[in-house]
Parts: C-alpha cells; structure tokens; sequence
C-alpha cells in the first residue's frame, strides 16, 4: 500500500514544487515590470496606449511562463519555451512597426526612431529562439538515449 | 551540449536586463535635457540681410550623452514659402554639460520686401517651424517639431502722406512763389533701424513736373518718423488742381510712387 502511495506522493511534490517555481518566477518578473513601470509612467503620459502594449506583453509573457514551468521535463516546456522567444519577436515586431515613433501634442510634435535597439532586441530575441530548439534537441537526444539504454538491457 | 545551453542562457538574459535597463534609463534621461532660449537680437549684415540671433542654453543632465544635436527654424510668409531659415548644429554634448551657443536666423530682405509689399506696411504673426533633432546613446533618435509665431514688425507702418498745403511765399527778389508742404509719419516696428530716401514730385494738371525733392531719413528701430517735407513751385508752373507723387527708397527696398492728388 505505501510503495502504493509513493509515486503518487512524488507526484504531488513535483507538481507543488513546479507550481512553486512558477509562483516565484512569475511574482519576480511582475516585481520587476512593477519597478521598471514606475520609470516608465512619464512616458506612457504622452504615448497613447503604451501602457496597455507593455501590460499585454508582460501579461502574455508571464503567461507562457507559468506554462513552461508547469510542463518543465516534458517536451511541451520547450514548445512553450519556443513559443516564448517566438512571442517576444513578433511581439516587438508587431508593436513598433518601422520602429518609429510619431505623437501630436497641440502644435509640438515628437518622432522617436529606435530601429537599432528594435533590431538588436529582435537579435537577442532570436538567439533566445535558436536557444529553445538547443534545448528541444538536447532533450529529445537525451529521451533517445534513455529510451536506447531501456530498449538494450536485458529483462 | 548543456553547457553551451546555459552560457547562451546566462549570455540573453544579462543581454535582455541591458537593453530594459537602457531603454529605461534612456526615457527617463530624455526629461533631464532643458533647452532655453534667450529673447533675439537682431542686425543687418553688409549684404543687406537680417541675422536674428537667439542665445540657447542646452542643459544635458541625463545618462547619456548627445550627438548630432541639431536645431533648424524656418519662417513662413502667410503663403506658405520660406522667407527665412537658420541651423545650429552641434556634434556631442556631453552628459553633465551644459553648452550656451546662438542660434542664426538670416533672411533676405531686399526679396522679403519686394515680394511681400504689405510686410512694409503691416505686423504679421508669421508661422515659425523649429525642428530640434537629436541622437542619444548613438542608437536612439529623437526629433521634435514645433510649430508658433514671429513678430513681423512693418518698417513702415501706419505710413500716412497728408495732402499737400501750398502757401505763398515771397523770394529774395520780391518774387512770388508757392511753398508745398506734404506731411509724411509713419512708425518703424522692425527689428532694423531704417534708413532711405523719399523722392516727392509734384505735377500740374498739365503732367507737367513742376517741383522735385529727396529727403534723408534715418528711423531708428521702434521708434516713429514724422516730417513735413518742403517743394517751392514757381507760380507760372504752379495750377490750383495736379498730384504729388513720392517713393521711398532704401538699401533693401524701393516702393513707389504713391498719388496724392490736389485741388
């Protein structure tokens, strides 16, 4: 009966602790946006909708998170984890457009061009990409060996 | 293969914390560079154009520094043209300086004035355009544009030419003649002091050109003109009804003749 129970109650430790993990990363990263917003408050004063971009991706992106630490030593973790550095570069992408600016305020107006730092976070982005399908592979490599190594012992 | 997988995870994320912390920091310094400008002073250069000159005082006290810092102002005509322009370009302004510099406008007045006649006459608020652009950090540009208006003061406004009044005057050989007087006031609102001569002509009722005078004038900026300029007609020339006509000419102007008619 208890050797029964044990990989239930392993079960259920393993799911606590990834819930855990998720909890933390989550409250960190929301922690961290909740700090940044605050420097960024000025701005969002002047550029309409900026805040709702910034609300929508760290939401999104807290989002995938929680799911790719929920599924952590499973294949859909770096699907998620894929969809992740996936999301941030189209995200960029979509919200910055040409990476250029444009905001009338009566008769002065503002154009911010950040193309560079578009293109460099674009980079990085897909590095992060290029990363989780290191990652895929990696793990599936070493489902592959396990599989080989229980498919070669003999009963 | 975990190893490079972890040293391509630490390098993104060190990468990702960079870029947030310097697109923060890069906002929040934009609020810390100040840009005032002085009230203009205002000369006529040897080939006859007029340099305003506004003193700026740029105050960068954000993270990063600035390059290619650039202003430019172009003044409008009520048609739209360009009758006027000036740049100032600086190439870095470092974090923590803070840089005084002019800022030149030159326009041409000998064009501004002979296209636009009723600028001589009449103040005008003028569109101004002032683009300030600018790069900070080498990475993120920045260009305002903002739009307000000029104080165009006419040199020769509220310009008023009384009739001419003839008296009778005796010369030195017990010789009569008659004596014109045309009154002539106007203000000079310009940022230029204003020098030039009138021309006034008389003609009988004939078209015959009786009298001729050039008066000097020299009207400081905002300040007013007003002068009685004198003709002596001989009295076989002279008829009760003719028109006066006067110009006035400058080193970047000439408008004229007015008709003032008499009788």
């Amino acid at each position: 009966m208890a050797n029964q129970l044990k990989p239930n109650q392993k079960g259920k430790q393993s799911i606590f602790r990834k819930a855990l993990k998720a909890t933390i990363k989550g409250t960190v990263l929301y922690a961290a946006y909740f700090v940044l917003s605050q420097f960024l408050s000025p701005l969002s004063e002047y550029v309409p909708g900026f805040q709702q971009i910034i609300e929508t991706f760290v939401t999104v992106y807290i989002i995938l998170i929680i799911i790719a630490e929920l599924t952590s030593g499973s294949i859909l973790q770096h699907f998620f984890n894929a969809a992740k550095a996936l999301f941030i570069v189209a995200y960029i992408a979509a919200s910055l457009g040409t990476g250029t600016f444009n905001l009338t305020m009566g008769t002065l107006s503002f154009a911010v061009d950040i193309h560079i730092f578009l293109i460099i976070a674009m980079m990085v982005g897909l590095v992060g990409l290029a990363k989780s399908v290191l990652q895929t592979i990696s793990y599936l490599n070493e489902k592959a060996e396990l599989d080989l190594g229980e498919t070669l012992t003999p009963p | 293969m975990k190893v490079a997988i972890q040293m391509i995870t630490i390098a993104t994320t060190v990468s990702w914390v960079l870029l947030i912390v310097f697109a923060v920091t890069v906002v929040y310094s934009m609020k810390d560079i100040r840009i005032n400008w002085g009230e203009p002073e205002s000369t006529v250069t040897a080939n006859e154009k007029l340099l305003l000159e506004f003193p700026i005082e740029i105050v960068n006290d954000g993270y990063y520094s600035l390059q290619n810092f650039n202003i430019s102002t172009q003044i409008y005509d009520s048609q739209g043209s360009a009758m006027a322009r000036g740049t100032t370009f600086l190439s870095s302004i470092g974090t923590g300086q803070n840089l005084n510099t002019t800022h030149q406008i030159m326009a041409n007045l000998t064009d501004i004035l002979q296209k636009h006649q009723d600028l001589m006459f009449n103040d005008r608020e003028l569109q101004r355009t002032t683009i300030i652009s600018m790069k900070t950090a080498e990475l993120i540009s920045f260009q305002t544009a903002s739009n307000s208006t000029f104080s165009w003061g006419a040199p020769l406004y509220n310009l008023t030419i009384g009739p001419p009044r003839f008296t009778m005057e005796v010369g030195i050989n017990n010789t009569n003649y008659y004596r014109a007087t045309l009154p002539v006031s106007f203000e000079n609102h310009a940022l230029f002091n204003l020098s030039g001569t009138a021309q006034v002509n008389i003609f009988n009722y004939k078209d015959d050109l009786v009298a001729s005078e050039e008066t000097l004038f020299n009207v400081a900026k905002q300040s007013s003109y007003k002068s009685e300029i004198q003709l002596d007609i001989q009295t076989l020339n002279f008829t009760s009804k003719g028109h006066a006509e006067i110009s006035f000419s400058g080193p970047f102007f000439s408008y004229g003749p007015l008709v003032i008619p008499y009788g």
